[in-house]
């Protein structure tokens, strides 16, 4: 008996044993063992073999604060984003308008230079009608 | 022969066009440097932002914001060449030389012993397509050129609106500076 196990024992040192060989040379160690605390040790990890896996439910996941804030900052940045945008977008286009005014003004201000000697010419054209109507009353 | 000198007039006719045009650049390229002058071009992309700022701001019905925004939609771009405390009647007359009567039809041309004002427009097809207006007068100068695509109805409306919306907060503020 003693030689077969001195034999496992080289084999296993070879490399060479297979699981059930391995199993059996176990189980001879743990009966050899005179210490009480490896014998307690190894009764564990035979208890803990023995035991079969049970299925456990998952944790359930709590509220999902980092996701939310996580999404809550990128909106709030891209809105800032936008916001800023727009801000910007109108004061531009603001001061486009300014400038086009302003140009529109330039014009406007120089036609009626030219314009209002007109609106003198049309005060001289009714007082030429005027003329006419009488001469016209003179001559009936 | 006939046909062939037809052909060339048509063919040359878009480098003459140019060429015309290129006069008030070079007038713009010979002052633009001039610390006296202030030059101030407006782009078809200002208009444009221009156009969208009056239409977010224009109250419901307001008349004149209405016709100005027509307007605005059809003018594609201003530029402006002033000067102040300057010979503004030389540069008129030097104005005027470069510039080639056949293309610009005369508008109105206001004239005392002090100041030269000159309105000119080219016309394609009954449809003005550059407004220029050059005034000088014995301390300023200004050689403006809108260009677009409107009708004298517009310039009426231009001269007649006494209320271009904003002109008043305009010269409140140029006022205040």
């Amino acid at each position: 008996m003693e030689k077969k196990h001195k034999e496992l024992w080289e084999k296993y040192w070879q490399g060479e044993t297979t699981l059930e060989e391995e199993k059996a040379l176990l189980s001879g160690l743990e009966d050899q063992v005179e210490d009480d605390n490896l014998r307690t040790f190894f009764s564990g990890v035979q208890s803990i073999r023995s035991e079969k896996p049970t299925d456990r439910l998952m944790p359930a996941a709590g509220f999902p604060f980092r996701k939310l804030a996580a999404a809550l900052l990128f909106l709030l940045t891209v809105s800032a984003c936008w916001w800023g945008y727009r801000e910007y977008q109108y004061q531009q286009q603001a001061m486009a308008y300014q400038q086009v005014v302003e140009a529109m003004g330039k014009i406007q201000l120089n036609l009626r230079k030219g314009t209002s000697q007109l609106e003198s010419m049309e005060k001289i054209k009714y007082l030429n009608s005027g003329a006419n109507w009488y001469e016209n009353n003179k001559n009936n | 022969m006939m046909k062939k000198l037809i052909l060339l007039a048509l063919w040359l006719m878009p480098w003459m066009l140019q060429a015309q045009t290129e006069v008030i650049e070079r007038f713009y390229e010979k002052y633009k440097e001039d610390e006296r002058f202030s030059r101030v071009y407006i782009s078809p992309k200002l208009m444009q932002m221009a156009g969208g700022f009056l239409n977010s701001n224009a109250e419901n019905g307001d008349e004149d914001a209405e016709n100005l925004m027509e307007l605005i939609t059809r003018v594609k771009g201003i530029r402006i060449l002033s000067a102040e405390k300057i010979g503004g009647l030389s540069l008129f007359n030097e104005a005027m030389g470069e510039l080639k009567k056949g293309l610009y039809e005369e508008l109105m041309d206001v004239r005392d012993k002090e100041s030269s004002l000159k309105f000119m427009v080219r016309e394609e097809g009954g449809r003005i397509k550059e407004l220029l207006m050059v005034s000088g007068s014995t301390n300023e100068f200004t050689l403006m050129s809108m260009q677009g695509d409107f009708t004298y109805q517009d310039l009426n409306m231009l001269s007649e609106n006494t209320n271009l919306p904003g002109m008043k907060e305009y010269g409140q503020a140029k006022k205040q500076k």
